[in-house]
C-alpha cells in the first residue's frame, strides 16, 4: 500500500492539490488556507503531526517504516516530495489517522494539506528541466473515426459500436487509462474489414479495357506443343492464329508475353500480322525464367479481326565449329492481351479507392506497384515515413494474397487491413531513438512527425493533413513563424470542431447532456429537442470564441449567444426566431451571458427534480476555478428530500441548517454561495422568480467577505481572478498532452498563463503558448527501458 | 491473369500459411481434457450470472421455511413454476466487499470475493479473478468463444468524486486478471453477429488463413522491445488481445482440433435489429442472446449486468413505479419507496424466470439446457439503504447436469462466505479449485 502510493499521488488529489500547488493561493475561496498557507513548518505543520501522527510514525514507533519526526524542525518538503505527497494523500482520504485514533477536525486537515501543497510548490523552475512523459496513447473513438475519415476518405463512424473510452483527469484521451480489451481488438479488426470494403473496390475492370487471349485458344498446327504451363511452343517456323472482335475504332495495344529458348547469334523472332498484314516483327530475347512482355500499337476498326503470330528464325545447330553457336532455338508464347481503345474513358472510381490505388499496375508489375502504393499509404497511416522493414512485411502479405489468386485490389485490401490493425496505426507512438544517442541526455525534442501528430490530435482529434506532413517532412513545422501560421490555419479549419466537441464538451461537460433526466412532471417543456438545442448553443458559443479569437474571459461574460426558436422560447427572448440557430446580442439587462448562464451548464448541474446549489457551486469550483472540494466526510446525512422537508422552508434555509455542522461548513461555505447566485435559473435553466412558494435571493458572500447581489455580480468577481485562466490553461494542457499534470508542470503552466494574459487573453494566444511549451514539444527519455 | 478464385477471408486472417507458429498458447489448447470432465460429456454444463444493481427490499426477499418445504417470498414468486430447479441460499456474505464504498466494491467484487484497490482509473485492480473467468479459462478451447460478457448500459466513465473510485469498477463483474475487467457488449445485434461468426467461421481451409495477425503481432513485438514500462503494459494489452483472437480462429480452422459444432443451427433471420429504445425490450433481447449462446454451445460461460452500480434506470414503465432504481433503493424506510423498490426487484426476478423458462424449453437429448446449466442471479448488496454485503440476495437455478441439489431453500450460519457457493459452482462446472478467495469450505447441501 505504502509502496504503491509513494511517488504516485492519486490523480484527483493532484488536482485538488493544485489549490496551492500550481502557485494559486486561493484567497478567494479559502480563508482557512490563506491563514495556513504562509509561515513555517514549525508553526503550521509540526503541531498537527505531533498531535496526530508521531505516536505511530515518530521516534518511538515507525509504522510502515515512516518516521515523520526524523525530518527535524526545518523541513523542506519539496525535497522529500514523495513522502509528503503520501502524507497529504492519506490525510485527504481520511485513511490517516486510523479510525480508532484521535481525529483532527476538517479544518485542521485542510489547513495541513494546504500548507503541504504550498511547500511542495517551492521549487525553482530554472533548475528543473522536466517535460514529463506521456503514456502511449491509443486512438480513442473520436480520434479513430476522424483519422479513418481523413486517411481513407470514408466517413461512417466505424467506432460507433466500440466500447466507451475511459476518462482520466476529465478527458477521454489520456494514455494512462486508454486500455485495449479483446473485444475492442475484435472490433478494430472488424472495423478494418468494413473500412477496406467501403474504401477500396474489390475488383476494378482493367483500364483501358482488355481482352485476354490465352495460348491454348490459338489455332495452331497440330504438332505445336502446348505443355502443362499452358504455353504455346513454336518448335519450328510457323504461325498460330486467333480471331477476335472489337466494338470500337481506335488505337489498341497488343501485349504479348513470350520468351525464347535461345540459340545462335540472334534472339527468337516473332512476327505479328493483323488481318494478314505485317504489323511488326519483334525480337524476343527473354528467357523462360523471366518472360518478356512485348507491346505494339495497332489501329483497329470496329469489326472482326485476325491475329497471326509467327516464328520466323528457327535455328538448330549441333555441330557448329564455334561451340557457343550450338543449340536449338524455339519460341514460346504465354498469352496475348489486347488493350484498348486507348482513349476509352477511365472507369469512375471512388476517391477513397484512387487515394490508395492511384493507378493500376502495369502487367507483371503488381508487387512493385503495391509496394509503392503501400509506402505512400503507410507513411500517412502511421503518421511518419514507413520503414523498409514495414514495407517488406506488408508487401509479403500482399504477395501472399496474390499467390492465393486474389485480384490486385483484394490483395491491397488485405495489406491495408493489416495496416489499420497494426499497433503503429492504433497507437500514437513517440518512441525514443535507439540507445546510440548521448547517454546523459534526459530530455529530447519531439521529431517533426511526432510533433505534427500532437498538434493535429490536439486541435483536430485527427491525423495531420498533407500540409502538416509536408512541413514535418522538411522540418520547418517547428519554426516559430511557421507553427504560428499553422495553428491559425488549423483553428479556422472545420476540423477544429473536434476541439469544441472533445475539449469543450468535456471541460464544460455538455457532452454529458445526454445523461440528464429532468422529471417530466415537473419540467414538461424539456424534451430531446431542447436538450439538443442546449448543447448546440454551447458548441456554437465556444466555436465563436475560438474562431473569432476572442478573449477567454468571454467564456464567463459575453454579450452574445446563439439561440434557435426553441431555446429563445426557453429563455423568454422576444422576437422572431426560426428552427435554425442565430446569433443574438445580449444587453446589460439580460440575465444571460457566458457559459455559467447557459441552459446546458445550468441543467447539467441540477438534480432531476430541483436545482442543486451545491452541485452548481462545486461545478464552478472544479471547472472554472480549478479548486474542487474534497469528497464529503463519510456518514454525512443527506439533505432530506421528503415532502415535509421541501415544504418546510426554502432550499436555501434548509441548506443553511445542513451547513451548521462544522464538518460540512468548511467546504459548503465555498460551494453554496456560488450555487445560490444561480437560483433564479431552474433545474433546466429557465428563469424563475420563486422556488416553490419561496422568493429567491441570489445574493451572497464569498468566504473572503466579498459580497455580490446576483449572478452578474458574481461573474464579475470571477472574471477578475486569474484562477479562471489558470484553470482553462490546466484543462487545455491536460487535453493537449493526454496526461495528467504533475507538480513540475507548474513551470510550464505559469509561462503559458503569462503569455496568454500578455496577449489580452486571446484564445489563440493560449493555444500558441501551449504548443510552444516544453511539455508539448519535448519528452523525458525513458530510463526504465529493458 | 485469370479470373479470381480468391477465397481468402480477410476477417479471419490468421495464422500464417507455412509460417510455423510455435506459439506458447497453442500448447494450452492441445492439453487433453480429463475424461471425467463434464464438458466432454454429451451435454456440457453452462454457467451464467445475472447481476442486479442496488439490492432488494429485505423483508420481501427471503423465502419462509427451509429445505424442500419452503414458501416463496413475494419478490421470488415469479420463480414458483421453476421450483424444482432452484437452490436458494440465505445468509451468504461477501466479506471482502464489506469495506470501501457502497457500490463499486460490491460490483467488481461480486464474483471475485476480493476487495478492489481504491483507484481513479490509472491503476485499477480487483485483486482477484472472477469465478466465471476461472471457469472459462479452465475450459478454454472447447467452445468458439471462451465467455460472453453482456450488459445494458455502456461503461460508466469518469471518477465518482463522492467516493473517489473510478466508475469502471461499477461497470464490471467479470475479471480475467486482477487488472483486466472484461468489456461488455451492449448491442444485441452485435452479440448475434459475434455468436454467428464464431459458430460459422468463414474460413474452412487453413491454407487460406493469412499472415495478417502474424504481421501485426510482429509489429507489436518489435515496438514492445523499444518502450518503457508504462507503454509496455499498453502494448501488452494489444498482444494479449490479438492472441486471444488468434487462438479462436486457430481453433476454428484446425480440422483435427475442431471438436466443436453448433449444437443447434443459428438462423440469421432471428438477428436483432439493434439496441431497442425500451429498457425492458433490451433486457429481453440480451437474455435471448444468452439462451442462444448456451443452446448452440457457442460459449458455456456468460455474465450479464442488468445495470451498472448506482444505475438509476427509470422503471416508470412498471405500474406504480415512478423513479430511478438507485434513488428508490435509498428508500429511507418509507413505505411509498419500499413498495416501488420491491416491485423493481421483482421485475428483475421475472426476467430471470423468463430466461430460465426459455432454457428449460430448449431440449437437449432427454434433458434440456436448463438441466445442464447453473444460472446465478443476485446483487452485491442486500438493502440499498444500508449497502451491506451480508445475507446477499442470491439464487442459483439449473441442476448442472444433476450435480446441484436443487429444489430447496437453505439457511446457513450468519456470515457464511459467498465464495463457498462459488467453489461449489466451480466443482459442479467440472473445474474445481483448491482455494478461492475467503472460502473456508464447501457449502453444505449444495452439491447433489
Amino acid at each position: 500500500m505504502l509502496k504503491r502510493r509513494i511517488g504516485r499521488p492519486l490523480p484527483f488529489l493532484v488536482v485538488f492539490a493544485h489549490l496551492g500547488l500550481l502557485g494559486f493561493v486561493p484567497e478567494l475561496l479559502s480563508p482557512v488556507t490563506a491563514a495556513g498557507a504562509e509561515g513555517s513548518y514549525e508553526a503550521n505543520a509540526r503541531p498537527f503531526l505531533a498531535r496526530y501522527c508521531f505516536s505511530c510514525h515518530g521516534e518511538e514507533k515507525q509504522k510502515a517504516d515512516l518516521n515523520l519526526e526524523a525530518f527535524g524542525k526545518n523541513v523542506s518538503m519539496y525535497k522529500q516530495r514523495d513522502h509528503w505527497e503520501l502524507v497529504r494523500d492519506l490525510i485527504v482520504e481520511r485513511e490517516m489517522p486510523p479510525e480508532e485514533k484521535l481525529q483532527p477536525s476538517e479544518e485542521e486537515r485542510l489547513q495541513l494539506v494546504d500548507f503541504i501543497n504550498n511547500e511542495l510548490a517551492k521549487f525553482d523552475c530554472d533548475d528543473l528541466q522536466q517535460p514529463g512523459r506521456v503514456t502511449l496513447r491509443r486512438l480513442n473513438r473520436a480520434e479513430y473515426n476522424n483519422t479513418i475519415r481523413d486517411l481513407m476518405g470514408v466517413d461512417f463512424e466505424p467506432a460507433a459500436d466500440f466500447p466507451l473510452d475511459e476518462v482520466g483527469y476529465g478527458f477521454d484521451n489520456i494514455g494512462d487509462v486508454l486500455s485495449l480489451s479483446p473485444i475492442l481488438m475484435e472490433k478494430y479488426l472488424n472495423a478494418a474489414d468494413q473500412i477496406v470494403s467501403k474504401a477500396i473496390l474489390s475488383e476494378v475492370p482493367a483500364w483501358p479495357p482488355q481482352q485476354h487471349f490465352e495460348a491454348e485458344t490459338f489455332r495452331t498446327r497440330s504438332d505445336d506443343v502446348r505443355d502443362e504451363e499452358r504455353v504455346m511452343g513454336f518448335f519450328r517456323e510457323g504461325t498460330a492464329t486467333k480471331l477476335f472482335r472489337v466494338d470500337q475504332d481506335g488505337t489498341y495495344l497488343l501485349k504479348i508475353r513470350a520468351y525464347g529458348q535461345q540459340a545462335g547469334s540472334d534472339p527468337a523472332r516473332l512476327s505479328v500480322r493483323i488481318n494478314r498484314q505485317e504489323a511488326q516483327t519483334i525480337d524476343v530475347p527473354a528467357f523462360e525464367d523471366a518472360p518478356g512482355i512485348y507491346t505494339l500499337p495497332i489501329q483497329l476498326i470496329a469489326s472482326s479481326h485476325r491475329l497471326e503470330l509467327g516464328y520466323t528464325n528457327n535455328y538448330n545447330q549441333q555441330n557448329h565449329p564455334v561451340s557457343e553457336l550450338n543449340g536449338d532455338r524455339n519460341l514460346f508464347v504465354d498469352y496475348v492481351i489486347l488493350e484498348g481503345p486507348q482513349d476509352s474513358p477511365p472507369p469512375s472510381l471512388p476517391e477513397s479507392h484512387t487515394r490508395i490505388i492511384p493507378q493500376q499496375p502495369e502487367l507483371g508489375q503488381q508487387i512493385p506497384t503495391a509496394r509503392r502504393h503501400l509506402k505512400r499509404f503507410v507513411s500517412r497511416a502511421y503518421r511518419r515515413p514507413a520503414t523498409e522493414q514495414e514495407l517488406n512485411r506488408l508487401t509479403e502479405l500482399f504477395a501472399y494474397a496474390l499467390e492465393q489468386k486474389a485480384p490486385f485490389e483484394q490483395a491491397m485490401q488485405v495489406a491495408v487491413q493489416a495496416v489499420l490493425s497494426s499497433p503503429s496505426f492504433l497507437y500514437r507512438w513517440e518512441l525514443d531513438p535507439s540507445a546510440d544517442g548521448p547517454e546523459d541526455q534526459a530530455v529530447r525534442t519531439l521529431n517533426p512527425h511526432e510533433f505534427a501528430s500532437r498538434l493535429s490530435y490536439f486541435l483536430w482529434s485527427s491525423m495531420p493533413d498533407q500540409t502538416l506532413f509536408d512541413l514535418a517532412a522538411d522540418g520547418s513545422l517547428l519554426q516559430t513563424k511557421v507553427l504560428e501560421a499553422q495553428v491559425k490555419r488549423m483553428l479556422q479549419d472545420p476540423k477544429a470542431d473536434a476541439l469544441v466537441t472533445n475539449f469543450a464538451g468535456q471541460w464544460l461537460q455538455f457532452r454529458n447532456l445526454d445523461t440528464i433526466t429532468p422529471d417530466p412532471d415537473l419540467f414538461p417543456t424539456f424534451d430531446d429537442d431542447l436538450r439538443a438545442s442546449m448543447r448546440k448553443e454551447s458548441e456554437l458559443f465556444f466555436g465563436a470564441i475560438m474562431r473569432e479569437d476572442r478573449s477567454l474571459l468571454d467564456f464567463l461574460d459575453a454579450d452574445f449567444t446563439y439561440v434557435d426558436g426553441r431555446l429563445a422560447q426557453h429563455y423568454g427572448l422576444e422576437g422572431e426566431f426560426s428552427a435554425s440557430f442565430q446569433r443574438v446580442s445580449l444587453d446589460q439587462r439580460s440575465a444571460r451571458g457566458g457559459i455559467l448562464t447557459q441552459a446546458s451548464t445550468l441543467a447539467l448541474t441540477a438534480n432531476p427534480t430541483r436545482t442543486s446549489p451545491v452541485i452548481r457551486g462545486k461545478w464552478v469550483l472544479e471547472q472554472i476555478l480549478g479548486t474542487p472540494p474534497p469528497p464529503p466526510p463519510p456518514n454525512v446525512e443527506e439533505l432530506s428530500e421528503s415532502q415535509e422537508a421541501i415544504t418546510s422552508a426554502s432550499l436555501r434555509e434548509r441548506l443553511e441548517i445542513h451547513r451548521a455542522n462544522p464538518e460540512c461548513a468548511t467546504c459548503h461555505e465555498k460551494m453554496d454561495p456560488i450555487g445560490f447566485a444561480f437560483e433564479n435559473f431552474d433545474a433546466i435553466g429557465a428563469w424563475r422568480d420563486l422556488d416553490g412558494r419561496f422568493p429567491i435571493d441570489p445574493s451572497g458572500e464569498l468566504p473572503d467577505g466579498r459580497r455580490f447581489k446576483g449572478p452578474k455580480d458574481l461573474i464579475a468577481i470571477l472574471k477578475t481572478e486569474d484562477t479562471f485562466i489558470r484553470t482553462v490553461t490546466e484543462k487545455m494542457l491536460t487535453f493537449a498532452l493526454g496526461r495528467g499534470l504533475e507538480y513540475y508542470d507548474k513551470c510550464a503552466t505559469d509561462e503559458i498563463m503569462a503569455a496568454t494574459i500578455a496577449d489580452n487573453y486571446r484564445f489563440s494566444a493560449l493555444v500558441q503558448a501551449i504548443v510552444t511549451s516544453e511539455p508539448f514539444q519535448k519528452v523525458r527519455l525513458i530510463t526504465d527501458n529493458l | 491473369m485469370t479470373k479470381s478464385s480468391f477465397t481468402l477471408s480477410r476477417r479471419t486472417l490468421l495464422k500464417g500459411a507455412g509460417a510455423a507458429l510455435s506459439l506458447p498458447w497453442l500448447e494450452a489448447m492441445t492439453a487433453t481434457a480429463n475424461p471425467s470432465d463434464p464438458h466432454k460429456r454429451e451435454n456440457p454444463t453452462r454457467l451464467g450470472v445475472l447481476f442486479m444493481p442496488n439490492g432488494v427490499r429485505e423483508t420481501e426477499w427471503t423465502p419462509s421455511g427451509q429445505g424442500h418445504e419452503f414458501e416463496f417470498s413475494k419478490t421470488l414468486e415469479p420463480l414458483a413454476p421453476l421450483r424444482d430447479q432452484l437452490f436458494i441460499p440465505t445468509n451468504l456474505w461477501n466479506q471482502a466487499s464489506n469495506v470501501g464504498d457502497g457500490h463499486y466494491v460490491k460490483t467488481s467484487g461480486f464474483l471475485t470475493c476480493q476487495t478492489i484497490s481504491k483507484s481513479l482509473g490509472f491503476d485499477i485492480n480487483s485483486n482477484g479473478v472472477s469465478m466465471d473467468q476461472l471457469a472459462a479459462q479452465r475450459i478454454a478451447g472447447q467452445t468458439p468463444l471462451p465467455s460472453l460478457e453482456l450488459a445494458i448500459s455502456p461503461v460508466s466513465i469518469g471518477v465518482d468524486t463522492n467516493v473517489g473510485y473510478t466508475r469502471v469498477y461499477g461497470s464490471h463483474i467479470a475479471w480475467s486478471r486482477p487488472t483486466r475487467p472484461l468489456a461488455r457488449e451492449i448491442n444485441p445485434r452485435l452479440v448475434f453477429d459475434r455468436l454467428f461468426r464464431s459458430a460459422y467461421p468463414q474460413s474452412s481451409n487453413s491454407q487460406h488463413d493469412t499472415l495478417l495477425l502474424d504481421r501485426v503481432l510482429g509489429d507489436a513485438r518489435q515496438l514492445q522491445r523499444k518502450v518503457g514500462a508504462a507503454d509496455r503494459s499498453r502494448i501488452d494489452d494489444y498482444l494479449e488481445s490479438i492472441r486471444s483472437l488468434e487462438k479462436r480462429v486457430e481453433q476454428a480452422s484446425q480440422p483435427a482440433g475442431k471438436t466443436w459444432q453448433p449444437a443447434v443451427d443459428m438462423d440469421p433471420l432471428t438477428k436483432p435489429a439493434g439496441i431497442p429504445e425500451e429498457y425492458a425490450e433490451h433486457v429481453r433481447l440480451m437474455l435471448d442472446m444468452i439462451a442462444l449462446a448456451f443452446q448452440t454451445n457457442t460459449t458455456r460461460v456468460c455474465t450479464f449486468m442488468f445495470g451498472n452500480a448506482v444505475a438509476n434506470t427509470n422503471f416508470s414503465f412498471l405500474e406504480g413505479v415512478s423513479g430511478g432504481h438507485h434513488s428508490l433503493s435509498h428508500h429511507e424506510n418509507k413505505e411509498k419507496n419500499l413498495v416501488q423498490y420491491q416491485r423493481i426487484a421483482q421485475w428483475h426476478v421475472e426476467q430471470y424466470a423468463y430466461l430460465l423458462t426459455k432454457l428449460s424449453e430448449m431440449k437437449e437429448g432427454d434433458s434440456n439446457v436448463l438441466d445442464n446449466s447453473m444460472i446465478l442471479f443476485g446483487s452485491g448488496l442486500r438493502d440499498g439503504n444500508k449497502h451491506s454485503p451480508r445475507n446477499l440476495p442470491i439464487v442459483v437455478a439449473g441442476r448442472a447436469g444433476g450435480r446441484i441439489a436443487t429444489g430447496q431453500h437453505r439457511e446457513y450460519d450468519r456470515n457464511t462466505p459467498l465464495s463457498n457457493l462459488y467453489r461449489g459452482m466451480l466443482d459442479a462446472f467440472g473445474t474445481p479449485v483448491e482455494a478461492f478467495a475467503d472460502s473456508d469450505g464447501a457449502l453444505p447441501g449444495f452439491l447433489a
